[in-house]
């Protein structure tokens, strides 16, 4: 690629503060999306680093209740302000989200970009404090909810067998933590040493901020500035890309619920990451395998043994694991585990027929089209390849997708290890 | 060939246009220009959901069909006599998909390459059923899974729990995908029946939204789509008479939760089945709900302050076969104390939710909502189709959010939230 990429996603700066930013101009959008991530190490702080994110969207010096913060939204269209936290790879990172009307749309309206803009920094850097720590009663109940919404994992069962799973195959390294944090933590996190943890957080972790819309980046660089121009210290450095894990014994869990449908949930290691050679080929593997209603997995375990509804595999590419899951009746465990299991041995074995080659590479290249159009997926995206020391590149990706062998593709498999066997059933 | 002449629909302060015309064969073709994205998305709906149990036949025979069978024979309609219709789409490289609704199935393709391949596709595989015994037996096995994992699911099981309590008689309180038991009654004659009068082109909708050529779409679509059989008399749906009053005030169910959820409903009978004052009731009681149930509420403040209410509170309206019914929901840790709280809250908070500021906040608030869903195609194609189904066009929303008064808000929420006319719904942590 060139210095000078005229088709480059994403034109950057870097701002004062160990800030970067990221912007996309572009005539789709008739809103304006801005996303602020703050990023550090799944380290063992990681249920205050969530805690901390839940507290802020309750109020701010000049807005300081949720009310406040609603209605004030409410007279700015409706724009929509939000917070979440994200695992990636063992790296934990603070999501902060606006979602404001482009005023070109809005006759009448002004400025509103700027007071978008300037109510995500207040969100993020200028919370309510009282006595020198946060509202200890927003604390109180934000570490209730907190509680109540990693007790809730258990309300979605698909979504559980996968955390389960996760929590065994990764036993004893940092990706066993949940981004939202743990049950065990939250009652010893006290509103004044969160204080602490958010000042020492907010003035020291890597910021990356994207802007997505009909905007001019120069304008933008601008106002961003303005808005985010404090003083810093120096950034953290994270640590490094998670080291491989050797594969034992297969692992395998079975727990008990009152449930009409079980869940089986199969975890893998690759250890393939973004920019690695294998990349491209794992990414085709994971399609052929069960990305879509086309793959194996779908067609083996769905379509011809009739045994489940959803039957799918997807690709963590920072921590390098590959799940594959199906919701079954309890009695057929056997019969999709050695269907689900054999799809992938098909693979590593060459065994792909020219319709899933051919299906594969045009649904992923459609796909990565397509992906030009959904900005909050292109900032993720691009997110994660900066992680790995890249950025985003979706016409490069298409033309080393197109070059990626069958061959390649039964190697990529013939690498990746099965770990746990996960089955939550009645 | 000669094409119907096309209206053009359009909004300046959108800057969107929408083109549409009416084949010979009645299908209602619609397309919206999106010059420079990548992505070219194409939605074919018919108006047959689930609560179309009961119809004259394509014949003019009264038939009354199983539960669940709009959902079956969307998941049927795929097997054609050239494979699976996913997998020739995969074979394209364009991702699709389909959904049931109460009242609408639909079938879509998203692609950025392909197209005309894939919208050729798209009005085959509709157009051309093939019904065969085996494919029915192994949908069966599918679909079942499908139920049951939609009975382990806390939220849905309390929303149909809630539309189970509100309703006696009105098929809406049944499942869209009916029940295990319902499910077996349906074989390759009653999709055939259901097919033929629910797919005939003048009950369908085709949405194209996308960088394309509109001269070129049309005549395409007026090429490839059949030109439909004539059918005898009119489609009449008939739904059950239903009272006004609900049917049971309360009901709960065990389930693996971390805390008690719970749905508060009101239900209205009577309700028109399209136009624009369908709409506007729509608006008035969205609005409504947000007011007085919404986080800039002083209701939920108080609720939330007493610790009655874990996070926010949810709310939703929908109308559909004459019926409708108005919902507010969330999780509480005090399931006894709070269903009363809430009752007793809209009561003495009405007046305070719908002061004029509040009220012109709110409307603000709908119109930048409206505006910034205009960058998804998706909603583009889905929100016209709804509202065309409706006898209405989706631009002109934004002209009736403008046009609601404070007096027509207040008139119809004190009909809405009539506390005669409620029910309760809860899944309660297992007791174990």
């Amino acid at each position: 690629m060139t210095e000078n990429n005229q088709s480059a996603l994403f034109e950057r700066f870097e701002l004062d503060g160990s800030m970067s930013l990221s912007v996309n101009s572009n005539r789709k959008l008739k809103n304006i999306i801005v996303k602020m991530f703050v990023l550090a190490d799944l380290d063992e702080s990681y249920t205050s680093r969530s805690l901390v994110p839940m507290v802020l969207r309750r109020g701010t010096t000049r807005l300081p209740d949720m009310q406040a913060l609603r209605r004030y939204r409410e007279s700015l269209y409706g724009c929509t302000l939000g917070s979440s936290t994200i695992k990636v790879g063992e790296w934990q990172a603070a999501v902060f989200s606006l979602d404001i009307v482009n005023e070109a749309f809005l006759p009448g309206a002004e400025s509103l970009f700027e007071k978008g803009l300037e109510l995500l920094r207040e969100l993020i850097f200028d919370p309510l404090v009282e006595d020198g720590a946060f509202s200890a009663d927003y604390v109180a109940r934000e570490k209730d909810l907190l509680a109540t919404n990693i007790r809730s994992h258990i309300d979605n069962k698909d979504e559980y067998a996968v955390l389960r799973c996760t929590e065994e195959m990764c036993a004893g390294e940092p990706y066993r933590r949940h981004e939202m944090g743990s049950l065990d933590e939250i009652d010893g996190i006290e509103p004044g040493a969160l204080m602490d943890f958010y000042r020492d957080w907010s003035s020291s972790s890597p910021l990356a901020l994207y802007v997505c819309g009909d905007v001019d980046p120069e304008q933008v660089r601008e106002m961003a500035a303005a808005a985010f121009s404090f003083e810093r210290s120096e950034p953290k450095s994270l640590s490094a890309l998670p080291a491989a894990v050797e594969v034992g014994q297969v692992r395998e869990v079975r727990e008990q619920f009152e449930v009409n449908q079980a869940k089986l949930v199969l975890g893998f290691r690759h250890g393939i990451c973004p920019g690695d050679d294998a990349y491209e080929a794992l990414l085709l593997l994971n399609t052929i395998l069960g990305g879509f209603s086309h793959s194996k997995l779908f067609q083996n375990v769905r379509e011809k043994a009739s045994l489940a509804y959803s039957a799918r595999s997807w690709v963590e590419r920072t921590k390098g694991l590959l799940y594959m899951s199906c919701g079954i009746a309890t009695e057929n465990y056997e019969q999709a585990l050695e269907i689900s299991l054999a799809q992938l041995d098909a693979i590593s074995e060459g065994e792909i027929s020219d319709g899933e080659f051919d299906a594969s590479l045009k649904t992923i290249l459609n796909q990565n089209r397509m992906l030009e159009d959904n900005f909050p997926a292109l900032v993720a995206s691009d997110f994660i390849w900066r992680l790995h020391g890249g950025e985003l590149d979706l016409a490069g990706l298409r033309e080393r997708l197109e070059r990626v062998s069958r061959d390649e593709i039964a190697a990529a498999a013939a690498t990746i290890r099965h770990d746990t066997t996960y089955f939550l059933h009645s | 060939m000669t094409l119907p002449e096309l209206e053009k629909l359009s909004n300046l302060t959108l800057k969107e246009e929408v083109y549409r015309a009416t084949l010979p064969s009645g299908l209602e073709v619609s397309f919206c220009p999106k010059p420079g994205f990548q992505k070219r998305y194409a939605c074919y709906s018919t108006r047959f959901g689930s609560i179309d149990n009961e119809f004259t036949g394509s014949g003019g025979e009264s038939l009354r069909v199983p539960d669940g069978i709009a959902h079956f024979l969307e998941h049927t309609l795929f097997e054609t006599p050239k494979g699976n219709a996913s997998d020739l789409f995969a074979l394209n490289g364009a991702s699709n998909n389909a959904s049931t609704s109460f009242t609408q199935t639909t079938y879509l393709f998203a692609a950025s390459d392909r197209f005309w391949d894939n919208l050729g596709l798209l009005i085959d595989f509709v157009e051309n059923p093939c019904f065969q015994d085996d494919k029915v037996e192994k949908e069966r096995g599918i679909i079942e899974q499908e139920i049951k994992g939609y009975d382990d699911s806390p939220g849905w099981v309390n929303y149909r729990g809630l539309l189970g309590n509100l309703f006696s008689e009105h098929p809406v309180r049944i499942d869209i995908a009916g029940t295990v038991e319902t499910i077996a009654e349906i074989d390759t004659a009653t999709l055939q029946s259901c097919y033929d009068r629910f797919y005939h082109p003048s009950n369908m909708h085709l949405f194209v939204v996308g960088d394309l050529d509109r001269q070129e779409l049309f005549e395409f679509v007026a090429e490839r789509s059949r030109a439909g059989e004539t059918l005898e008399g009119e489609l009449e749906r008939k739904y059950p008479a239903e009272s006004a009053e609900v049917f049971k005030a309360e009901g709960e169910v065990e389930m693996d939760v971390a805390a008690t959820k719970f749905i508060l409903g009101f239900k209205e009978t009577g309700i028109p089945l399209a136009g624009e004052e369908l709409v506007r009731r729509e608006l008035l009681s969205d609005l409504g709900l947000d007011l007085l149930f919404g986080s800039s509420s002083d209701l939920f403040r108080e609720l939330y302050e007493k610790q009655l209410v874990h996070d926010g509170l949810w709310s939703g309206y929908d109308t559909l076969g004459g019926v409708a019914y108005a919902m507010v929901g969330g999780d509480t840790s005090s399931p006894d104390e709070f269903p009363g709280r809430l009752l007793d809250g809209i009561e003495s908070r009405l007046g305070e939710a719908l002061s004029r500021d509040n009220f012109e906040r709110k409307k603000r608030q709908f119109i930048g909502d409206f505006v910034r869903r205009f960058s998804s195609l998706e909603f583009i194609a889905h929100g016209f189709t709804t509202y065309l189904f409706r006898d209405f066009d989706l631009f002109s929303l934004i002209d009736l959010i403008n046009g609601l008064e404070r007096e027509m808000l207040e008139e119809h929420l004190h009909s809405l939230l009539d506390p005669d006319r409620h029910s309760i719904f809860k899944i309660i942590p297992r007791s174990n």
